[in-house]
């Protein structure tokens, strides 16, 4: 079994408009380089130049903030969801 | 075009549509406007002789294709603080009291009065929000003004008064699992999913403009001047960066002369994503899972957190966080020396700003604003304590005169009352 990456809204444009990318990868950071190997950019625009999480971009591991685990470094294991989105606004 | 939406990050801009982020770096869109030709046409005797509505400023706020919005929203009180300034040691202080604003008590009726005017521009039949609690009795309420199907989402611990007005009105509550991060995750994919206008997701730049109209009349109140210092509490960290961004304006438009006004931010210590920020000097924003009774200030990855701590460094001020104990404590003193009965959020901004000045970072003497953004009837739980145990007597006048006694009276001499 693979990890099973969704990309929404405007995000979605940078795996071709895809709903769902399947992957195997052990964190998320390998994840994000292994889908930049397909996805031409899409680690520039995930990234900042530091190669940390970009500030308008949050990353869920099913439904966790990775910046409340262990942010591009959280494990992954087969049968997760990982969820791009881009950051939220208060209430 | 006199309006656009622009891209905060690379400043590509586009027309007016209900997007929340840039398509080409997914940074934030923000309104701009023709400010040179505004200068140009708008006097402080025209916005004078306008209804007493935040809309008397409508040509900093998103232009409505249906007209100029005729809700009496904003134009809340801007009052002298003697007494609560008396008891802190402030001799220049005033309140912006939001705690008394139309329709539903909070400054989040001013927001929502400009997204759903944008919403029925965009053509939405459904409107909704992610709430920690204000944001949802604003939407319920102006939904059902305006005849618009309305959805709230709000997280599963949220003090049930606070959404009982909302349950009443013309709306579905519907109680998420999980913290308001988890709800507002949810909205923004509902966004994408259905078609919904999701005041704080994808109409959020039109919705944020909103909070502008604080700083506006603010500054109109006293008389077209800026105040020196503002306190603002922090939940998303919006409210703090639009009112920076309301004096800049009224600078470039002519309606007042430029002057440094020095802004504070105030958060819960159990939810201080900002005010860390702030203290560490750090460039990054560190989430957190918030806990704390505080519940109308708890994002722990606030969107404009970053945006919030930018504006507050480069205004000269600063970020503090103050405790439940210390927050129901400034409750209670705002009770007693204004009169003004606030939620937690309101709390939280006079103990911030109780501690500020014992740190010496605000200064006694200046013009000062603090921003009451909420009404103490939503969060009466946090101060029920003081409806605990009243004296009852019989209906005589000797029962009367044996319970009287003298009681300190905060920010004044002793007098006698009871």
């Amino acid at each position: 079994m693979s990890v099973r990456f969704e990309f929404l809204g405007p995000l979605k444009a940078i795996v071709a408009g895809e709903e769902a990318v399947e992957l195997e990868a052990g964190t998320v950071a390998q994840a994000l380089e292994e889908l930049n190997k397909t996805y031409d950019g899409l680690a520039q625009r995930l990234l900042e130049e530091s190669g940390s999480l970009h500030r308008h971009i949050n990353i869920y591991v099913n439904e966790e903030d990775i910046r409340l685990k262990e942010n591009l470094q959280t494990p992954l294991a087969s049968g997760d969801v990982v969820t791009v989105i881009s950051a939220i606004a208060g209430g | 075009m006199a309006q656009v939406l622009e891209c905060r990050v690379c400043k590509e801009a586009t027309g007016f549509k209900p997007e929340t982020v840039c398509p080409s770096c997914f940074g934030p869109l923000e309104v701009v406007y023709d400010y040179p030709s505004i200068r140009q046409s708008l006097r402080r005797s025209e916005v004078e002789s306008r209804p007493t509505t935040m809309w008397r400023y409508h040509e900093l706020l998103p232009e409505v294709l249906g007209g100029t919005p005729t809700t009496p929203v904003g134009w809340t009180p801007t009052i002298r603080a003697k007494r609560l300034g008396a008891a802190i040691g402030m001799t220049n202080l005033y309140i912006k009291n939001d705690a008394v604003n139309f329709p539903s008590l909070s400054f989040k009726d001013r927001v929502v009065s400009v997204a759903l005017a944008k919403a029925i521009d965009f053509g939405f039949d459904l409107v909704g929000c992610a709430s920690t609690g204000n944001l949802a009795n604003a939407v319920g309420a102006q939904a059902s003004m305006l005849g618009l199907k309305s959805i709230i989402l709000i997280p599963d611990d949220l003090e049930s008064q606070k959404i009982l007005s909302a349950a009443c009105y013309d709306t579905q509550v519907i109680q998420v699992k999980g913290t308001y991060d988890d709800v507002n995750r949810l909205c923004t994919e509902l966004t994408y999913r259905e078609k919904i206008g999701i005041v704080n997701v994808n109409l959020r730049p039109f919705y944020s403009e909103g909070s502008k109209t604080v700083g506006f009349e603010l500054a109109e109140q006293l008389g077209w001047v800026l105040p020196d210092q503002v306190v603002a509490p922090m939940a998303g960290g919006s409210l703090i960066s639009k009112i920076g961004k309301a004096f800049g304006e009224l600078v470039k438009v002519g309606l007042v002369d430029p002057k440094p006004t020095k802004l504070f931010g105030a958060q819960a210590t159990g939810c201080a994503p900002i005010s860390s920020l702030v203290k560490s000097g750090a460039e990054e924003l560190t989430p957190v899972v918030p806990d704390t009774i505080v519940k109308s200030l708890s994002i722990g990855a606030p969107a404009d957190g970053r945006r919030a701590a930018e504006t507050i460094r480069a205004s000269g001020g600063w970020a503090e966080d103050v405790t439940d104990e210390e927050t129901v404590e400034s409750i209670v003193l705002l009770a007693e020396t204004e009169g003004i009965f606030t939620e937690t959020a309101g709390g939280v901004t006079v103990g911030v700003t109780r501690k500020l000045l014992a740190q010496g970072r605000l200064d006694k003497d200046a013009v000062t604003v603090l921003c009451i953004t909420g009404n103490g009837l939503k969060t009466p739980n946090v101060v029920a304590h003081k409806a605990a145990n009243l004296p009852t007597i019989e209906a005589k006048y000797s029962a009367y005169q044996a319970l009287w006694q003298p009681k300190e009276v905060k920010g004044k001499a002793h007098v006698g009352t009871i």
